[in-house]
């Protein structure tokens, strides 16, 4: 089955999913960008998993619709399921038998009976030392990988990946960025989920927010991090600095950090007018540097998660 | 390859390589030779210890008779049948709760495995295995019957079983053992999936084969409608026709089998509705969790 020529990989039409009162997920309506590296990220319990589930008809939904590569995944499943390679929740495999052989029961009973292939993914996601061991011996991060091959072993056209470093080495976790661009660069759509932020910001294209079932924002990611840039300024006296620079017109926020430095967020092509106006009034900058958007804050502030004392003007 | 087959050859094959297969394997055998060596001893205890036990006392057959061929076949298929079912019984809620469990149904799901051919596939492997434990036992319970032979001085008579017609009766014994087997199968499997428990699938259904007798024993003392029914249980209908494997089996009449064919057929297909709606609508990732 081809897929369809839909410009999104995967589209949520109000899709909603309920556990008796709890509504997991409400309606949800969002796409992915056919090619895209799509960062899913919510807090924990924020209904990621559910909505991964419901897209591969892992969980049927209450209401509302899943489209992957153009099809809705409860009408056309097996064949749909054909062209994605999922890795959801942890990895789950037989434990008395190796990855390999793991491997080649779930190729082969998905219709993909090329060991030369196997042996290409057990390489790829760096197993070929401990690929004849038995599953349940893995550590976590073994299991992790062994899991992405599998979600790799068909070579689809739609990759979900659910927090797929979980329980690898900071080495690990690169190599899974790395695999995750690579797929990217070789029209591969990648959806991943992830609660390290920074994993998201450094990989990811677009991004979706969501929180307690609720879609919060999405885009791609430089709409997202767009009016998040910082200028930090390194100056003497930062609390008066900072009641100066509250005189400023549209400076939306001012903050003397626990480095007794001044976080202002403003984009950097307002820094000069920062500047002149610290230097006018007579303070000695010693340093004034721009910080880009961290997804972090910007996750937090959509969330409701921020904590600390911030002060704004106005 | 279709779907179903691909399905049914990776559950075969996962079949073999999991312990559980032959430790129940090793079991099977262990047994048969346990009781078939408790036997052949009672037969050639001493005098004064020695129980010549008539086995049907209205046709005067003695424990020995039962044991030798040709109608050691008898004895032999209802050992193996009860054996076997049991087993394939544990392999059935093992093979469903554990894949319910570790999570592999989800795996096998995302890797495109439809959810129909996933429940076919796996009856169709437990039914295999179910037919090789048959003829493993059975092939048993001749060796058994033969060393029997021997051990009591009657030596190894060819002419009397080995021929056609024995080689058919044990055909149509492996038949109808096999019908049961696939309804404790396809029982043991549903209340598992439906109950997301192997324990429940597994002592559910072990109660209802060595218990269901029984209730419908005490069913039939309600009178008529009792009999009826002790006849619906879902053991009933795989009772009677096993008990066409006895060396002097019962003459059914037409409702008999009316009854008998409904129960069994009607138990496979509702057995096999509860399964595949009660699968359709599953959360596989709650299962998992």
């Amino acid at each position: 089955m081809s897929t369809s020529s839909s410009r999104s990989a995967l589209e949520f039409d109000q899709l909603t999913k309920r556990f008796g009162e709890h509504v997991a997920v409400d309606a949800m309506t969002f796409s992915v960008p056919r090619g895209s590296i799509f960062g899913f990220l919510g807090p924990n319990g924020a209904g990621k998993t559910t909505t991964i589930g419901m897209a591969l008809g892992l969980i049927p939904p209450s209401s509302g619709t899943a489209r992957v590569l153009g099809f809705d995944i409860r009408t056309n499943p097996s064949e749909v399921l054909q062209n994605v390679g999922a890795m959801v929740e942890r990895p789950a495999f037989y434990p008395y038998l190796s990855g390999r052989m793991n491997l080649q029961v779930f190729g082969a009973q998905a219709g993909m009976d090329d060991r030369s292939r196997i042996e290409e993914i057990i390489d790829l996601v760096g197993m070929s030392e401990r690929a004849n061991a038995k599953f349940g011996g893995y550590s976590t991060g073994m299991k992790q990988r062994i899991g992405i091959g599998a979600a790799l072993l068909c070579d689809p056209e739609l990759v979900i990946l659910d927090e797929p470093t979980n329980g690898l080495d900071p080495a690990g976790q690169r190599e899974i960025r790395e695999l995750v661009r690579r797929l990217s660069e070789t029209g591969h759509t990648v959806f991943v989920s992830s609660h390290i932020l920074a994993e998201i910001q450094e990989v990811c294209s677009h991004v979706a927010i969501i929180n307690r079932g609720k879609l919060v924002s999405t885009g791609p990611m430089s709409e997202i991090l767009a009016g998040t840039d910082q200028l930090v300024i390194d100056v003497d006296r930062p609390e008066d600095a900072r009641q100066t620079l509250l005189n400023i017109p549209d400076l939306e926020k001012v903050v003397v950090d626990e480095r007794q430095r001044l976080i202002v967020d403003v984009s950097l092509d307002r820094a000069p007018e920062i500047n002149q106006t610290l230097v006018q009034s007579g303070f000695a900058v010693s340093q004034l540097r721009h910080q880009e958007g961290q997804l972090e804050e910007r996750f937090l502030a959509l969330t409701g998660q921020a904590t600390g004392s911030e002060q704004t003007n106005g | 390859m279709t779907p179903i087959s691909r399905i049914f050859i990776g559950e075969i094959w996962k079949l073999l390589k999991r312990p559980m297969t032959w430790t129940l394997a090793i079991i099977l055998v262990v047994l048969m030779v346990l009781i078939y060596g408790t036997l052949i001893g009672t037969i050639l205890a001493p005098d004064g210890m020695g129980v010549d036990v008539e086995v049907d006392q209205s046709m005067g057959t003695s424990l020995e008779e039962a044991l030798i061929l040709p109608d050691g076949l008898y004895m032999g298929i209802g050992l193996v049948q009860l054996m076997v079912t049991a087993l394939i019984i544990v392999l059935a809620a093992g093979m469903v709760g554990s894949d319910l469990s570790w999570g592999t149904i989800r795996t096998m799901l995302m890797m495109g495995a439809g959810r129909t051919p996933i429940l076919i596939g796996k009856i169709l492997a437990l039914g295999v295995l179910g037919l090789a434990g048959l003829v493993i036992g059975m092939l048993l319970s001749i060796i058994g019957s033969l060393v029997t032979a021997v051990a009591v001085g009657e030596g190894i008579q060819f002419s009397s079983w080995a021929t056609a017609g024995f080689v058919g009766e044990a055909g149509v014994l492996l038949f109808r053992s096999m019908i049961g087997i696939m309804v404790w199968a396809a029982i043991a499997a549903t209340i598992t999936l439906m109950s997301r428990s192997l324990a429940a699938g597994l002592g559910a259904s072990l109660a209802l084969l060595f218990l269901g007798g029984q209730i419908g024993g005490l069913l039939g003392q309600l009178g008529n409608i009792g009999v009826w029914m002790g006849r619906a249980l879902p053991n009933a209908g795989v009772d009677a026709l096993n008990q066409l494997n006895a060396a002097i089996p019962p003459s059914y009449a037409a409702g008999d089998w009316a009854w008998i064919l409904a129960n069994i057929i009607g138990w496979l297909v509702l057995l096999a509705i509860a399964a595949v709606v009660t699968f359709r609508r599953m959360d596989t990732l709650a299962a998992g969790s």
